[in-house]
């Protein structure tokens, strides 16, 4: 009998002491929270990605009861989390639009040419340091997927042609590949915008035209050919009001280099009908 | 419900494909013999925890869930310890302190949270099975290659002969984790799985 | 002195995780950054120090004086998954910035085989209260130096050109055996 008694007193009464231990501690050193923090923290995307400028959403959700930021500063989370919040801190909350990110350069590896042999790590901001990058134009694309490991909702792949595709139904508009680029050719464009020129490069039409075939050459023949005037020449690229413009597509057939873009045409799907168009 | 027990063996193994239980895979696989025991015991106390916890799953609060796992587990090692110290004490000599660790193996506990706390009895030791299976067959996998490369023999059976200088550094702990390491790189290459992985089809 | 010498011998001549396979899951799992292991490593110390003292009082007055060592899984577990959930409840009261960077790594450390192989190790070496103490932290120490290289290592392995099947664990167990390789060399320096 005596065997059986002494580890059930023995490890009963080790696990009742160490309970009431607990028990106690969690009287005394209850941390006082909001309520709110938790059901906000519940309602928000949960990925930590940081795009609100907070380390995680836990810290975000601290400082939304604490008032100090607006709910759509929640960028990944959207119009849904940002109304989830509002109804949960009792404020109205004005929703904002879907917003992508998109590469503004169409120079890859069929377009533009390199201008030299690079060997090092394969890093765009590594790429960056030897002279602006092994690039035929300076402001383009390098290809070495950067943007792609920084994206927190895996929302960028690297085509065959060596730039960056995105996923739409994945990206959040986040803005943290925009960060990440060093040649800051990524750019966040709102789900209304109807027409962009997708590259970076200001240089005039011979020094574009030498190094790659897609790049806009300043000719001007959009803002032309624009029937509303939305298009005006800031130098050698375009500069498009996107209120102004009825989406007739008119500049984006007449671009010689293929430059301008729909943007809510997924890249990928576009180069495809491309393809199959012939 | 055989494929509760399949996915332990091969698909979901838990050194090669969860990399869980490191601790002691790379601990006592010097020889196939220790692998193959310390195998056979997780295997008992996967079985026998997965059993208890899912008897009891909807009896244990949830405030103590994890301790009370703990206790589950640390029973049954207990009495896993206490029968191969009994049994066959010369390989539970060697085993050493592994044995008691086995209350710590992330896999034990890991199966027990995942899968014994939120499913019936049969697919819960079904599941335990097929993974204390895999556990095992994985251990004395990594330790037939290690016994054989470190000292020549298999089982205690020399194999290779005179002229076979024993890599020596294969018994010790370096030996250990670059020939898992090894092993885990070949059968990633050959199962194809994390090069597809890696291409991110999303179609 | 003595307490030195425990303390070098648990931290590099017998380091956990490379020569006592002890940790092993969170040193392939946690390290890939270093600001990340090296927190992970210091809370992971904290409560190997604490568990030290604590699992030396359980083992000499309840295991040793009831004279139960079947016991001693159970209470060894139960002792060090209370002390975790205490810690944490502590820290989150005492300072709320210290939860925030270490916290999150409290609840890993009960099941790191590193604290629990701590308290079976510290008995099979029948130290006394104050050695063990020493054990423990040393052992704690050794464990964030290997985890904060691994971190470290990995980081720059990041931009290397790894065989695609070797990419995670089989690269990171590669390096490790080489880093075990390395701790060989302190190998016989002590012998406690």
């Amino acid at each position: 009998m005596e065997t059986y008694l002494i580890p059930i007193l023995s490890m009963g009464g080790l696990g009742a002491l160490l309970a009431a231990v607990l028990v106690l501690a969690d009287n005394k050193l209850r941390v006082e929270e909001d309520a709110r923090i938790d059901l906000i923290e519940e309602a928000l995307p949960g990925a930590n990605c940081a795009a609100c400028g907070y380390a995680g959403c836990r810290q975000f959700a601290e400082q939304l009861v604490a008032g100090k930021i607006d709910p759509s500063a929640c960028r990944p989370g959207g119009a849904s989390t940002a109304l989830a919040i509002g109804k949960i801190l009792g404020v109205e909350v004005e929703v904002g639009v879907p917003m992508r990110a998109r590469v503004m350069c169409l120079g890859g590896e069929a377009e533009c040419d390199t201008r030299s042999e690079y060997e090092g790590i394969s890093d765009c901001r590594a790429a960056m340091l030897l002279g602006g990058g092994n690039k035929g134009c300076v402001y383009g694309c390098l290809g070495f997927a950067t943007c792609v490991d920084s994206c927190p909702f895996g929302a960028m792949r690297m085509d065959a042609n060596g730039l960056p595709e995105i996923n739409d139904d994945t990206c959040t508009g986040c803005g943290i590949c925009v960060e990440a680029c060093p040649k800051s050719v990524i750019s966040v464009v709102a789900e209304g915008d109807k027409v962009i020129v997708a590259c970076s490069s200001p240089e005039k039409a011979k020094v574009v035209k030498e190094v790659c075939s897609r790049g806009c050459i300043g000719c001007s023949l959009c803002a032309k050919v624009c029937p509303v005037d939305a298009i005006i020449m800031d130098g050698n690229l375009p500069v498009i009001d996107q209120e102004r413009c009825i989406a007739c597509g008119d500049c984006i057939e007449r671009c010689p280099t293929d430059s301008m873009l729909d943007p809510q045409i997924n890249h990928i799907l576009m180069i495809r009908q491309k393809k199959e168009a012939g | 419900m055989f494929q509760e027990f399949k996915k332990g063996l091969w698909s979901e193994n838990a050194v090669f494909r969860q990399l869980l239980g490191m601790c002691p895979t790379l601990a006592v696989t010097n020889s196939g013999i220790n692998g193959l025991f310390m195998g056979l015991a997780t295997l008992f106390v996967l079985v026998g925890s997965g059993l208890t916890v899912s008897i009891f799953k909807n009896s244990i609060p949830k405030q103590v869930r994890l301790a009370a796992y703990v206790v589950i587990i640390a029973t049954f090692v207990t009495m896993a310890d206490l029968f191969l110290a009994g049994s066959v004490p010369e390989i539970s000599k060697s085993l050493g302190p592994y044995v008691p660790l086995i209350v710590v193996n992330c896999l034990v506990l890991g199966r027990a949270e995942a899968f014994s706390s939120k499913n019936r009895l049969v697919p819960s030791v079904a599941d335990a099975a097929g993974m204390g299976l895999g556990f095992t067959i994985a251990l004395v996998a990594l330790g037939i290659v290690r016994e054989l490369i470190g000292s020549g023999a298999v089982f205690g059976v020399q194999l290779l002969g005179g002229w076979f200088e024993p890599w020596l550094i294969m018994m010790l702990p370096p030996g250990a984790f670059i020939s898992l390491g090894i092993m885990i790189g070949l059968i990633n290459h050959f199962t194809d799985r994390r090069l597809a992985a890696r291409h991110q089809h999303w179609e | 002195m003595q307490l030195v010498l425990i303390f070098i011998s648990a931290a590099i001549v017998n380091n956990f995780v490379l020569t006592l396979f002890l940790g092993i899951c969170p040193f392939l799992g946690m390290s890939r950054r270093v600001e990340a292991a090296f927190s992970m490593g210091l809370a992971t110390t904290f409560v190997m120090t604490l568990t030290a003292a604590l699992t030396w009082i359980i083992n000499n007055y309840i295991i040793k004086g009831f004279d139960v060592p079947y016991l001693q899984n159970v209470a060894f577990i139960i002792t060090i998954a209370s002390l975790v959930q205490f810690v944490e409840m502590y820290i989150k009261k005492s300072s709320p910035s210290l939860y925030r960077t270490l916290g999150i790594f409290l609840p890993l450390i009960t099941t790191n085989c590193a604290v629990f192989g701590l308290a079976l190790f510290g008995d099979l070496k029948e130290f006394s209260f104050i050695q063990n103490i020493a054990y423990g932290f040393g052992a704690g120490a050794g464990f964030t130096l290997a985890m904060t290289m691994m971190a470290g290592i990995r980081e720059e392995l990041r931009f290397s050109a790894v065989p695609k099947a070797m990419e995670g664990a089989g690269i990171t167990l590669i390096v490790a055996g080489l880093m075990a390789l390395a701790f060989m060399g302190f190998s016989g320096l002590l012998t406690i």
